[in-house]
C-alpha cells in the first residue's frame, strides 16, 4: 500500500515524539513537535496543523492499588502478582494456584489458555458496576476437550450474574 | 458471587464481604490499561490528575490515566486552547473491534480535516459529552472509570452508526467506504449483544461434538453471507432435540 500509493518520503521510521505543543490561538496555530530521530541520534522540531494520537494505548499497564499487596507477596515462597501484559506462556502456571483478576478479553483469554495446566484457576469476573462473580474452575476436564471457560455456566445464569 | 478484593494480608485475599482465599500463590491483573499520553503531558497538553474535576470555565484536556476528557465520541479533543479538528486520538474505545474502530475514526477525522466546516461548534459537542456523560451515571456507573467502554455507553456498533451517521447526515453518504444516508454502517447480524455470541458458541460446541457427519450437515449448502448468519440465528435458541 505504501509503494502504491508512493507514501514513503511521508513515513518517519525509529522517529520519538517527546513533546508536543501548541503554538497559537483557539482559532489557529499550529503543533511544535519535538521528535528524536534515532537514526541519526538528533533532536528535530517540526510543525503541523493536525495531530493524530494513534500511538495505541494499550502500552502502559494500569493496575489497581490494593493495600498489603507487598506484604501479601514478599510473605510466601514464589508468591507473584503482576500485570496481564507481561504474560508470555501459560506453561509458568503449572502446578500454581491462579486468581485472574478482570475479565475483559485478556483475562478470559488467559484464564482459558491456563486453565488446564494451573493446579487451580478462580476467575474474578468483573461485570463493572462493582458486580464480581468468583468462578472456580473445578471441573476442568470439561475445558479440556472444548477450551471455552463458559462451557459449564448456562447462559441465562451468566446475565443473571452480571 | 464474591465482591472486590478489599486488601491483602500476609497470607490471604480479603474480599469485602470479608471471605478469604489463602491457597492462591499467583495473580494475574488483567486490569486494562494507563489513558496516558506522555508527550502531550510534556508539552502541557494532557494533564494528569487525579480525578477530572469538571469546572465550569476550565476545558482544557486532562486524564486520571483512565478516561481522557473532554473528547467527543472518544477521539476529537474539545480542549478550547486550539481550533477543534487540531487533535483526534484513534482507537480509544474499549471492548470494540479495533479494526471498524480504526476506520470509522479515520474518515471522520480525514472529512473534517478536509472540510472543517462539517464539524458542529464546540459546545454542542460538549453538550453531547455531558449528555453521554449523564447517560452512564443514570445507569449506575462512573464515566471517569469506565467512560471510554462504548461496550458501556451505546454498543460498539451503535457507536460506529453515530459516527457514519454524522458524517452521512452532511451530505458524505456514497462517499468511499460510506453507505448511502439510511443505510446503516454495521451489518444488522453484528448487532449480536455478548449472551447471544455465547450462545452461538456454545451451541455450536454441541452440534461439534455430536461429531463430523452432524457437523456436515448442519454445514451443507451454507455458503452466502445470508446463509451463515440465518445459521447464527438458528444456533441462538437451539433446544437439545434440534441438534
Amino acid at each position: 500500500m505504501i509503494t502504491n500509493w508512493n507514501l514513503s518520503s511521508y513515513i518517519r521510521l525509529s522517529h520519538e515524539v517527546l513533546r508536543a505543543q501548541w503554538k497559537g490561538t483557539s482559532t489557529a496555530g499550529h503543533w511544535a513537535l519535538r521528535v528524536h530521530d534515532k537514526t541519526k541520534d538528533v533532536i528535530i522540531e517540526a510543525a503541523y496543523d493536525h495531530l493524530f494520537v494513534a500511538v495505541g494505548l494499550k502500552h502502559y499497564p494500569y493496575e489497581p492499588h490494593f493495600e498489603g499487596r507487598e506484604m501479601w507477596e514478599h510473605s510466601g515462597i514464589k508468591r507473584q502478582i503482576y500485570h496481564s501484559i507481561y504474560y508470555r506462556s501459560p506453561d509458568v502456571f503449572r502446578g500454581k494456584n491462579v486468581l485472574v483478576v478482570g475479565a475483559g478479553p485478556t483475562g478470559v483469554d488467559i484464564v482459558s489458555r491456563i486453565v488446564n495446566i494451573a493446579n487451580s484457576v478462580r476467575f474474578l469476573w468483573i461485570w463493572i458496576m462493582r458486580m464480581i462473580l468468583c468462578i472456580d474452575f473445578r471441573q476442568r476436564r470439561t475445558f479440556q476437550s472444548i477450551q471455552m471457560p463458559f462451557q459449564d455456566s448456562p447462559v441465562p445464569s451468566l446475565r443473571a450474574c452480571t | 458471587m464474591k465482591p472486590v478484593i478489599e486488601r491483602f494480608t500476609s497470607n490471604s485475599i480479603v474480599f469485602s464481604d470479608n471471605t478469604l482465599l489463602t491457597h492462591i500463590d499467583t495473580v494475574v491483573l488483567a486490569t486494562g490499561y494507563k489513558f496516558i499520553v506522555p508527550f502531550l503531558t510534556e508539552g502541557g497538553y494532557l494533564q494528569e490528575t487525579s480525578n477530572i474535576s469538571r469546572l465550569p470555565d476550565d476545558k482544557t484536556l486532562r486524564t486520571n490515566a483512565r478516561y481522557i476528557w473532554p473528547l467527543w465520541q472518544h477521539m476529537l479533543s474539545l480542549d478550547p486552547r486550539y481550533p477543534l479538528g487540531s487533535l483526534y486520538f484513534m482507537s480509544m474505545p474499549s471492548i470494540a473491534p479495533t479494526m471498524y474502530c480504526g476506520i470509522v475514526q479515520t474518515l471522520f477525522a480525514l472529512h473534517t480535516i478536509a472540510d472543517p466546516s462539517l464539524l458542529q461548534s464546540r459546545d454542542t459537542f460538549f453538550s453531547h459529552l455531558l449528555a453521554q456523560e449523564d447517560r452512564l451515571r443514570a445507569k449506575g456507573i462512573d464515566p471517569d472509570k469506565y467512560g471510554h467502554s462504548v461496550y458501556l455507553n451505546q454498543g460498539s456498533n451503535a457507536y460506529y452508526d453515530e459516527i457514519v451517521g454524522y458524517l452521512q447526515e452532511r451530505g458524505l453518504g456514497g462517499m468511499p467506504e460510506i453507505p448511502p444516508l439510511g443505510q446503516s454502517y454495521s451489518d444488522s447480524w453484528r448487532v449480536f449483544d455478548i449472551p447471544h455470541i455465547l450462545s452461538v458458541v456454545m451451541n455450536w460446541l454441541k452440534v461439534e461434538s455430536r461429531g463430523e457427519d452432524v457437523v456436515r450437515q448442519w454445514l451443507e449448502g451454507v455458503e452466502t453471507e445470508d446463509q451463515w448468519v440465518a445459521l447464527m440465528d438458528k444456533l441462538v435458541d437451539l433446544g437439545e432435540d434440534e441438534i
